[in-house]
């Protein structure tokens, strides 16, 4: 079914809306939500979750491109639920990794920021700084730190080595940085 | 701002960028990629179809070399049987089939490379059988034959204002022809006789008494 159509079965409050969701986007979800969370169980808590925000969110919203809507919300449940979590244990999973490397550029891990409109912000500049960068570049670094896709995915779905993958991300890495740096924000 | 500050931040890129990373992710492996294996796959059956036929053209010319194997087996037995019956007078081979072989009589010279036949060749079915012989390419170098008379042999023989090749006929040479007695020859043999005869390359043959032989009188180009 076509994108337009499954979100007009939510503003039309059609439960058909979540089985639809479901069929055409459960694994891309679930992928999202197994990078961050690395359990099965879990990752399907999530995608369901993320089925309920859905339903919760149109109205009002209506979404361009469902899938990033979808996976957005998939991504930002995947990592609440991991902090809840890692309040109990630490575990390996890429989102974890993913800080560890960013960390390594000098953004340390760190306490949160409260106020939602300081991310939109963020994100437009993030936005700003990627589409300077050339489209494979882009789409790495994007697979790698808003899909948390492991380096092995990246190089098989990218065809490239993982030590060219490796460089392109440090490369980003330093040029958000710099980006953000010049924007004001403190790092 | 912290990583996870960035963390957090990354979930509010532009959804456009997120769909375009999406669609290269649902591909998989590059398309450049996946067309090198496509193309690689009409390379890989021509070069198996250049096997299949070299193989079968391979097979082929084996059977053909095998048959050639066999005929030429069969005409070497031939020419073993026709060399066994051969000899060498030092100035030609001269080859005969056996009588009553089956095979056609015929009795053939190359001396110089001319061919002669004698009458009962002619008579024959005009089969022959055909040897190489090493060729005397000078013939005025080659030494002049000696009769048991001590009379020397010359290689040519003037006749009539004519150059004849004087060759000898090594068998027994019956004579049927008449004698010719009109011509004359700028040698003087004791008791030599000409004869009409009737080969391919020569009408005349010559009988030397002191040499007790008949030779040929192949006319020369000279």
């Amino acid at each position: 079914m076509e994108d337009a159509l499954i979100v007009d079965l939510y503003w039309d409050r059609d439960e058909r809306a979540i089985s639809e969701t479901q069929i055409k986007y459960e694994r891309y979800l679930t992928k999202i939500a197994m990078n961050v969370l690395s359990d099965r169980e879990d990752s399907l808590e999530a995608v369901n979750d993320t089925y309920l925000h859905a339903w919760n969110s149109m109205p009002p919203h209506r979404p361009e491109i469902l899938s990033t809507f979808l996976g957005k919300i998939t991504r930002r449940v995947s990592i609440d639920s991991l902090r809840k979590k890692t309040a109990v244990k630490r575990g390996g999973s890429e989102y974890e990794v993913s800080l560890q490397e960013l960390s390594e550029n000098g953004i340390e891990p760190g306490t949160m920021q409260e106020n939602e409109s300081e991310y939109q912000d963020m994100g437009r500049y993030i936005s700003e700084y990627l589409r300077t960068l050339p489209e494979d570049m882009r789409n790495v670094f994007i697979s790698r730190y808003f899909h948390f896709d492991p380096l092995k995915d990246i190089c098989k779905n990218f065809g490239f080595s993982e030590s060219k993958v490796k460089s392109i991300l440090f490369r980003v890495r330093n040029g958000l940085k710099d980006h953000l740096k010049k924007a004001g924000y403190e790092l | 701002m912290n990583a996870k500050d960035l963390m957090d931040a990354m979930n509010y890129i532009d959804d456009d960028l997120i769909e375009a990373c999406d669609k290269v992710r649902m591909k998989g492996a590059k398309p450049k990629k996946k067309a090198v294996v496509q193309s690689l796959v009409p390379v890989f059956a021509a070069a198996a179809t250049i096997v299949v036929v070299g193989a079968i053209a391979v097979m082929l010319a084996t059977k053909s070399d095998e048959g050639a194997r066999k005929h030429s087996s069969f005409d070497r037995r031939d020419e073993d049987r026709s060399k066994a019956e051969m000899y060498y007078d030092g100035a030609a081979y001269i080859s005969r089939n056996t009588p009553g072989s089956g095979d056609v009589t015929s009795e053939m010279e190359f001396i110089d490379g001319v061919e002669c036949q004698d009458e009962e060749e002619n008579n024959a079915a005009g089969q022959t059988e055909v040897t190489e012989a090493p060729v005397n390419e000078d013939p005025a170098q080659a030494p002049a034959e000696t009769s048991a008379g001590g009379e020397e042999i010359p290689e040519t023989l003037l006749i009539n204002g004519k150059t004849y090749a004087l060759v000898i006929v090594e068998d027994d040479l019956i004579v049927t022809g008449e004698e010719i007695t009109e011509y004359t020859t700028d040698h003087i043999f004791n008791g030599a006789v000409l004869y009409e005869y009737q080969g391919e390359d020569c009408d005349m043959v010559i009988y030397i008494p002191s040499a007790d032989s008949f030779y040929y009188l192949i006319p020369s180009a000279e």
